[in-house]
């Protein structure tokens, strides 16, 4: 028993359950679940609670506690009002978010299944909320498992079913699930028969993957390992009933166990903000203490002098005889009185921006959405959005993040040769980097056996051409291994080209069809054994194998092992793992291993570096034996209920061992899509990326090359803590002395590379760390972590290999303790860590594994998105953010100081100038929506320009919008316009002063409406002059909220005395009619404005900022854009006049690449950045991209562009693989322009000029356009624009030119490809919308639609079109 | 708590049961993809040094019209309180003696009047404004401020101005009830302490042979003196009641005359000032043009007490015009700013080319570019 805050509990140690008598322990929860945080009893008073933990909201609901007593200077409800207003508004955030959760659960809990009845036997609808443990249930195909439920039986005779797990990890691939062998008969009608028996395992616990438990009560204790676990979450597939009872129910089961919340971040911002409101405080309490100390002297020596306050009649608050008590009583007055100094609206604005920042800019932003997996970006968080543009190092993943997790079989090593012949892209960015010639080499046959994970052409073994190869006998056991050593599961029709498989990894799917492709075909698994079709010399036969164990793969093991049983009878082991441990494990006498180590692990080593994923393969025949004996320790293992995993790793030690090696095979993993972009864009924005790999060097130092993130120019230090002598005393054991020479190698590595970096810090030179996880461990324990964090600090890349989830969690703590912001991005549960750890984690969605995402604070598609969202909405975020945050604190210090000033004049006595209904309204209403607005959509630079120049991202890394210097900068901002303010209008609007025509004199009230009006209109100014852009929403708000404050005047000027009191007839009485005040309140914010604004210029002169350049760079742009818009309008005009328009040799021949003419301004940009290729922003001048190529926007072109390719691939395939295609060293292109004049020149009317002669990198580019046409599919080949994104396309450039890719031309041995625009045949019609070019450039009328109606050379129509298709094809 | 609301709230459940295929593709908008239609000004050389140069332009003009029409206005100011009081003797030379002597004459206008003479030094065109100055008063205090009720002031809320609310009267403190414990209407420390000096002017023509003496007072109606919405709206139309200011003691508060709405005077005093040094409307001399030369006698019964505090007391003729009486400040405050901003735009413009930077160089952050900016530090 254990005592807790909450009552006893008893602390479960394990679980005995009775299955189906009804008798469980009624301490085990029922499955009755509740997600809700609060009840009706305990919403307020816990939701409350939750409000109260922001140290602000105590302040101001002290504040509003103070106003109840005599001493306070306002109305007790102007302060209660706001306090209820922000309060309530987050209550009610509150209880709709949690009334969600609860009809969520209600349905949950109200959903029925069948459970069987203990007294009446039969089955009978349950709600779930009342299943109890040791029940049992039947669940029905599609539906989901209401509990963790032991797997009893199911309706087929092996036992087994499948599960979809998509809810529980994200990954949607079908589980496998096995029932226990004792209770697999059993059915509806008998399981009932099922109630001697007892489930003994561990209590709950959060575990997805791990249970040890067993069941008794059935003669032999039976171990239940976790394949017969159903676990809450999970949905049925395939079979249509299965039966199970249940072990954990409701909160206990393992899901909800696993459910955390995400760890809650609070950006840096919001901690400096925490600052600057205790700074406010500070003054608060400095003003109130000045003003205390004040008054009671003045009231001490004066009060007896000034008969008018009747100092004869003494209270609490004034006694000349207690100056102490009139002090403290004046405080409390104070106190209340400049808490206007502190914006009470402050963090329900900060929360309003950052909800729509993160849910509406982040989440609904297009140019994160990905849509081949449909999957848009997602804010989980909302608290850290500003973090996001201040990301010093990022923390990444490779597999699945920086590569796509796609494997494909590209080659293998068998008997010591190797097989197939394609080039990674590794390698091909590693021939361009070291200047070689990229030859194409892919067979032109190898498309016909292209499939999903296979991409591997060799026709010495394809086809069944191996039979007659030498050693044919190894590559049989080779085929024969990777059809039968895997845990895939087959799905579908019994054909190869229809059949699937699910497979917990992808790369047991690429080995499966590998094998299947050369001819060993796996198509059924039953729960004992396995099928192969397999074609070998003998012919086709179908072999049955009995599975007699699976020795599971795991991260310590590197290696996974199947025992078989063949149809003659004899023993093998599979096995296959990681080069080390697999050569560990082999038989040192066998002569094929003499003959095969040295060229296999040479073959191994080649792939490696090639980027490839290299799988050693072994076998050994076994002796029944020896076999048997093993079996039993092995059974023994298994059921164990203490450490069994240890154990089981233990005794298959002790059969994977003499094993003989055959070869290896090598998956490539292809990089992500815009990666190298991503990471070169990322790099030039200073932010360091540290790649964590579990990857082995050669691989992790490849890909690094391959993603840009390494380069040659960078001085690389590789670390490791492999060295002969180390491993050598390993071997003899000693393994302290190995570490310690471990230790110290590695810290002289280090020592080294500082002092390298040290001697190159002059210098421009780039550096970049390698390390791999044996030195990462040494490198991170507290002596050494210091100096390798010094070293990895000043270099730009730094590369961890074999990394284990929990170094990646180190890593991050490590770079995170020197201050830097860090951003953690991956993809899989072992990034979970690293994901949590670091200031910012981002998840991979859309891809297997939920877990990442389910950790992180933002989930995007694709690696490349991250450009996005840290150099766009991050930069964003940041500048409002900081920008919004200045700007509250500087009204608010500006208005605060005022009532400070006013209340100097009054001997501190406590009393205001204004009203304190518009007091309370300054920060609620009168300059409530300007920051939002600014907090919203103030943007400096555009979307394009923040890619263009990656360098603006410093700003937000260096803090400069908010460091000590900005803020303060705001501050004494504030205080000098104060203090401008204070002298013009206490000096000019005194009471002996008459500022009207009837003589009254100021008084107290009007001054106040006079200062106030000031203030308003020059926070607002002060916007004006900073403002960055202008929408309408700009213009609304600013204008408005001060329009708002004239009608407020207005309102409140007729409304009832007991409210409106002092204003009361004040504004159309006495204001309005004053001329001074309208001439004051232009004066005055003038003159606030001034300095401030001349200050800013010179500084924008002389030290302009970053962005300041770059918006004046976008204001050329404009101009010149307009310019140019102009002349060509006057061009086209006289051209029209001169009956020369539509002559072609008039005009320059338009052939270009094609890019999307969203907007001039960004294509004229000519960048690269690392964006979608289907976004509008992927304006990819310098190398336009396959998939851009393809981008068609005419449906009919459409078409028609398919219809061409078929035919273009057809006579491609006809032409044979003899043609051999060599990359153009010219621009033919340039000389085919001429031909395509006729088409093309209509396309000088587009607005777009040729302003990008063509390049060779164009060129090259172009003679991988002609592998597409050629038939060469590849994967990215093949996508082109999809069809969600197609729509929206559409929908902007509704009449944007398409491109028509153009059939091949011969040209002997050189083949030109080129494309060219044309003018669509429809656009001319299609004038719903005009083009972008001319809907950005506001200024000029022209466009150049209407222009070309009127040119009868460019009307043709979509016949034509087609005719010149036609042509153009039959001359190729 | 954001974080699970968030699937809920931006993205439906995308199975669809009229099969039709949803996706999660957000939908265009300009302002989800932050493309609202925008002017980006961009503050160049030129912008700058024309919105300085403007600013001066609009600034000067209207600053020297400011100046010409506030020095147009003349005012003469007479300090008075030191003027010697018909009884008073040689031995009241501290304030304090004064205060004594106010005490024990209350109520006693001619012991307390005293003659000022203003000679006016330049045309002044009527109508002219009659005003008294205090120094070193706090009608600002908050202990002063607070001490009145609106609602009484306007007859509302009560029968007859009487204050029945107990946080109402609660403004009122410490003058409520008077010595029989009978509530005083209006109540309040500002009532309470109304300005009872009175005024009775002379006018001596320049050229006039007329003896002083033989002068009759002007007529000087309290009227035409408060805001005519204070006397439509915040003022009712009730006599006092048990409104008699405590003279025998402490020397000050007047009596109102009338009703309040017809007090004017009241009701000037009543609208308080925000400065221990002010002045209120106390008369307008209509149908007068006054030249130099002309001489006014006045006599003060100069009985409010200021001399506790050491206050001043002064008389204050003055004309106006539509912006109000003599005041430069704000002719001035327009000329510094225009001038300020004449003296920016030339600094500026010196700044540009003493240091020209070349517009829109963005070479330094160009892709490779070498302008390093160090890491954040910690």
């Amino acid at each position: 028993m254990v005592w807790t805050p909450w009552g006893s509990e008893e602390l479960e140690t394990s679980r005995d359950i009775p299955i189906n008598t009804g008798l469980s322990n009624p301490i085990y929860k029922t499955n009755a679940t509740s997600t809700t945080k609060y009840n009706l009893l305990t919403f307020f008073p816990k939701s409350l609670f939750e409000q109260y933990r922001r140290v602000a909201n105590w302040y101001f609901t002290i504040v509003a506690s103070l106003s109840l007593t005599p001493f306070t200077p306002v109305r007790a409800w102007t302060t209660w009002v706001p306090l209820g207003i922000v309060l309530g508004v987050s209550l009610i955030k509150e209880a709709i978010e949690d009334y969600k959760r609860y009809t969520a659960d209600v349905e949950v809990n109200n959903r029925t299944v069948q459970v069987l009845n203990v007294e009446t036997k039969t089955f009978e609808p349950k709600a779930w909320r009342e299943i109890k443990v040791g029940e049992i249930v039947e669940v029905l195909r599609d539906s989901y498992f209401p509990a963790d439920l032991l797997f009893l039986s199911a309706e087929n005779e092996e036992g087994i079913c499948y599960i979809e797990t998509m809810n529980l990890d994200g990954e949607t691939n079908l589980k496998i699930k096995k029932c226990l062998d004792c209770t697999k008969d059993l059915r509806r009608d008998t399981l009932c028969t099922l109630s001697n028996a007892v489930i003994q395992c561990e209590p709950p616990n959060s575990r997805l993957y791990q249970f040890t438990g067993n069941l008794t009560g059935l003669g032999e204790v039976i171990p239940i390992n976790p394949a017969a676990l159903l676990l809450r979450g999970c949905s049925l597939r395939n079979i249509e009933r299965a039966y199970g009872a249940v072990i954990y129910a409701g909160h206990d089961s393992k899901v909800f166990m696993n459910a955390t919340s995400a760890p809650s971040k609070r950006s840096r911002i919001e901690q400096i903000v925490d600052k600057i409101i205790f700074f406010m405080f500070g003054l608060l309490f400095a003003f109130c203490i000045i003003g205390s100390i004040y008054d009671a002297r003045w009231l001490q020596v004066n009060l007896n002098n000034n008969w008018y306050l009747a100092p004869q009649y003494t209270s609490v608050q004034y006694n000349p005889a207690t100056p102490a008590v009139n002090g403290m009583t004046n405080f409390v007055t104070c106190f209340i009185l400049y808490g206007y100094l502190i914006p009470i609206s402050l963090y329900v604005s900060i929360e309003v921006v950052k909800i729509i920042q993160s849910m509406v800019f982040i989440s609904w932003d297009l140019d994160m959405y990905h849509a081949e997996t449909d999957t848009p970006a997602i804010a989980r968080t909302s608290n850290i959005n500003e973090e996001l543009g201040m990301v010093n190092t990022i923390l990444s993943d490779k597999t699945g993040t920086l590569t796509r997790n796609v494997m494909e079989f590209f080659k293998c090593s068998i008997a010591g040769i190797s097989y197939g012949a394609g080039v990674t892209e590794i390698e091909r960015s590693n021939m361009i980097r070291r200047g070689q010639p990229v030859a194409i080499t892919e067979n032109p046959g190898l498309a016909q056996y292209r499939e999903r994970y296979f991409n591997f052409y060799d026709k010495r073994i394809m086809e069944g051409a191996w039979v007659n190869a030498e050693d044919s006998h190894i590559i049989e056991m080779f085929l024969r291994l990777l059809a039968v050593c895997h845990t895939v599961i087959p799905d579908g029709p019994i054909v190869e080209k229809d059949i699937k498989y699910e497979a917990e990894s992808p790369d047991e799917s690429a080995l499966v069809v590998a094998a299947k492709a050369l001819g060993f075909f796996f198509f059924k698994r039953t729960n004992s054994g396995i099928t192969v079709r397999e074609r070998t010399a003998t012919g086709i036969a179908d072999v049955e194998y009995e599975v007699l164990n699976i020795l599971e793969f795991n991260s310590t093991r590197k290696r996974m092992s199947v025992i078989v049983r063949d149809s003659q009878g004899k023993l093998y082991i599979f096995c296959k793992g990681a080069d080390t441990v697999i050569y560990e494990r082999l038989d040192n006498k066998n002569p094929q291993n003499k003959r095969l180590k040295e060229p296999t692990s040479l073959h191994m080593e080649e792939y490696g570096s090639a980027g490839l994923r290299t799988l050693c393969l072994s076998y050994a025949e076994l002796d029944p034996g020896f076999y048997d004996e093993w079996q039993q320790g092995y059974f023994a293992a298994k059921t164990s209920l203490q450490d069994r995993d240890a154990k089981v790793a233990e005794v298959s030690e002790q059969i994977e061992r003499n094993l003989v090696l055959l070869g290896c095979t090598a998956i490539e993993d292809k990089l992500q899509e815009g990666v190298p972009e991503s990471i070169s864009t990322l790099a030039a924005a200073g932010i360091r990326l540290w790649v964590l790999t579990g990857d082995k060097m050669e691989t992790a130092i490849n890909i690094g090359f391959a993603c840009s993130l390494i380069t040659e120019e960078m001085q690389q230090f590789i670390i490791t803590a492999y060295f002969p002598e180390i491993e050598a005393l390993e071997e003899a054991g000693k393994s302290d002395e190995a570490d310690m020479k471990a230790n110290e190698k590695v810290e002289l590595q280090l020592k080294q590379v500082e002092l390298e970096i040290r001697k190159g810090a002059r210098s421009d030179i780039e550096f970049a760390i390698v390390i791999d996880g044996k030195a990462l461990s040494y490198a991170l324990s507290k002596r050494l972590a210091p100096l390798f964090l010094r070293c990895g600090l000043k270099c730009q890349a730094v590369i961890c290999c074999r990394v284990s989830p929990l170094q990646k969690a180190q890593v991050t703590a490590l770079v995170k303790s020197h201050g830097d912001v860090t951003l953690a991005i991956g993809d899989g549960a072992n990034d979970v860590g690293m994901i949590q750890k670091a200031h910012i984690g981002v998840g991979i969605s859309g891809q297997e594994g939920m877990q990442a995402v389910m950790a992180s604070d933002f989930a995007i598609a694709q690696f490349r998105f991250l450009t996005p969202l840290l150099l766009v909405h991050g930069r964003y975020c940041y500048k409002r953010m900081t920008r919004m945050i200045c700007y509250f604190f500087y009204k608010n210090l500006f208005f605060g100081i005022t009532i400070f000033v006013f209340n100097a004049f009054t001997n501190f006595s406590g009393q205001y100038m204004y009203s304190d209904v518009y007091m309370t309204l300054f920060n609620v209403i009168f300059t409530a929506l300007t920051p939002i607005v600014v907090g919203l959509f103030d943007k400096d630079v555009d979307k394009h320009m923040c890619l263009k120049y990656p360098a603006l991202y410093k700003e937000g890394q260096r803090n400069a919008h908010f460091g000590l210097r900005s803020i303060t900068g705001w501050l004494l901002t504030a205080v000098l316009q104060c203090a401008i303010t204070v002298i013009i209008i206490f000096i000019g609007c005194v009471p002996t002063t008459v500022p009207r025509s009837t003589g009254q004199p100021y008084g107290q009230y009007e001054v106040g409406v006079v200062m106030f009006s000031c203030i308003i209109i020059t926070v607002h100014f002060q916007i004006v002059t900073i403002n960055e852009q202008w929408t309408w929403l700009h213009h609304l708000s600013i204008w408005l909220s001060q329009v708002v404050w004239w009608v407020f005047l207005l309102a409140f000027n007729s409304i009832t005395l007991s409210i409106s009191a002092d204003l009361y007839w004040l504004f159309l009485g006495v204001v309005a009619w004053n001329p001074q005040y309208w001439l004051y309140i232009l004066v005055v914010p003038i003159a606030c404005l001034l300095p401030d604004f001349f200050f800013r210029s010179v500084r924008r002169h002389l030290y302009p900022y970053d962005h300041e350049l770059v918006m004046e760079e976008q204001l050329m742009e404009r101009l010149a854009e307009r310019e140019r818009l102009k002349k060509m309008r006057k061009d086209e005009e006289a051209a029209v006049l001169n009956g020369t328009a539509g002559n072609n040799d008039l005009r320059p021949p338009l052939i270009e690449p094609v890019y999307h003419v969203f907007d001039t301004s960004r294509a004229r940009a000519g960048f690269l950045p690392a964006y979608d290729p289907n976004s509008k922003y992927y304006t990819n001048m310098d190398r336009p991209t396959q998939s851009e190529m393809t981008k068609v926007r005419n449906p009919v072109l459409d078409n028609l562009d398919a219809t061409m390719m078929n035919i273009q691939r057809q006579s491609t395939l006809d032409a044979g693989a003899a043609v051999m295609r060599q990359q153009p060293t010219q621009s033919p292109a340039m000389h085919d322009s001429s031909k395509m004049g006729v088409i093309g020149s209509a396309g000088t009317a587009n607005g777009v000029q040729n302003r990008y002669p063509t390049t060779s990198t164009q060129v090259q580019s172009r003679g991988s356009i002609n592998l597409l046409l050629a038939g060469y599919q590849g994967q990215s080949c093949g996508q082109t624009s999809p069809p969600p994104h197609h729509d929206q396309q559409v929908h902007q450039d509704s009449s944007r030119p398409p491109q028509i890719l153009l059939p091949p031309t011969h040209n002997a041995n050189t083949r030109v490809r080129t494309t060219a625009r044309v003018f669509p045949p429809s656009s001319h019609k299609d004038n719903n919308g005009t083009p972008n070019y001319a809907k950005h450039d506001r200024g000029s009328s022209t466009n150049p639609a209407d222009l070309l109606a009127g040119n009868p050379h460019l009307q043709s129509d979509e016949a034509e079109t087609l005719a010149i298709y036609a042509s153009a094809l039959k001359s190729s | 708590m954001i974080a699970s609301g968030c699937f809920v709230l931006c993205y439906p459940d995308k199975s669809d049961d009229d099969g039709g295929v949803k996706t999660k593709k957000p939908r265009y908008s300009r302002i989800t993809q932050q493309e609202l239609h925008a002017q980006k000004p961009v503050l160049t050389k030129v912008w700058v040094t024309l919105v300085f140069l403007i600013t001066s332009l609009i600034l000067i003009p209207v600053g020297v019209v400011c100046l010409i029409y506030g020095l147009q206005a003349h005012e003469i100011v007479t300090r008075y309180d030191n003027c010697k009081m018909s009884g008073e003797t040689d031995a009241l030379t501290s304030n304090s003696d004064i205060q004594q002597f106010l005490w024990q004459n209350a109520g006693d206008s001619k012991a307390l009047s005293c003659q000022i003479v203003v000679s006016i030094d330049k045309d002044m065109k009527g109508p002219l404004y009659l005003y008294y100055e205090i120094h070193g008063l706090y009608q600002n205090h908050r202990r002063y401020v607070r001490s009145h009720v609106d609602l009484q002031l306007a007859g509302q809320g009560g029968w007859q101005g009487y204050v029945n609310d107990q946080t109402q009267s609660q403004s009122c403190v410490p003058i409520l009830n008077n010595a029989y414990g009978n509530q005083i209407n209006p109540c309040g420390l500002v009532a309470w302490s109304l300005f009872n000096d009175t005024y009775h002017v002379k006018y001596h023509q320049r050229n006039s042979k007329q003896n002083v003496s033989s002068l009759a007072y002007v007529d000087l109606p309290a009227t035409g003196i408060a805001f005519q919405s204070d006397i439509t709206y915040r003022f009712a139309n009730y006599t006092p009641q048990n409104f008699q200011p405590d003279l025998a003691s402490w020397g000050g508060g007047g009596n109102i005359t009338g009703t309040l709405k017809e007090d004017q005077r009241f009701q000037n005093w009543m609208r308080l000032s925000h400065m221990p040094k002010f002045r209120k409307l106390w008369a307008v001399w209509q149908d007068v043009d006054l030249v130099a030369g002309d001489t006014l006698y006045i006599t003060v019964v100069n009985q409010y007490n200021t001399f506790s505090f050491n206050g001043q007391k002064h008389f204050v003729i003055s004309t106006t015009n539509w912006l109000g009486g003599n005041n430069y400040t704000l002719g001035v405050t327009y000329l510094v700013a225009g001038g300020t901003s004449l003296l920016f735009a030339l600094a500026y413009l010196m700044v540009t080319l003493i240091k020209p930077r070349k517009f829109a160089d963005t070479s330094r952050l160009k892709r490779g570019a070498t302008y390093k900016i160090p890491f954040a530090v910690k």
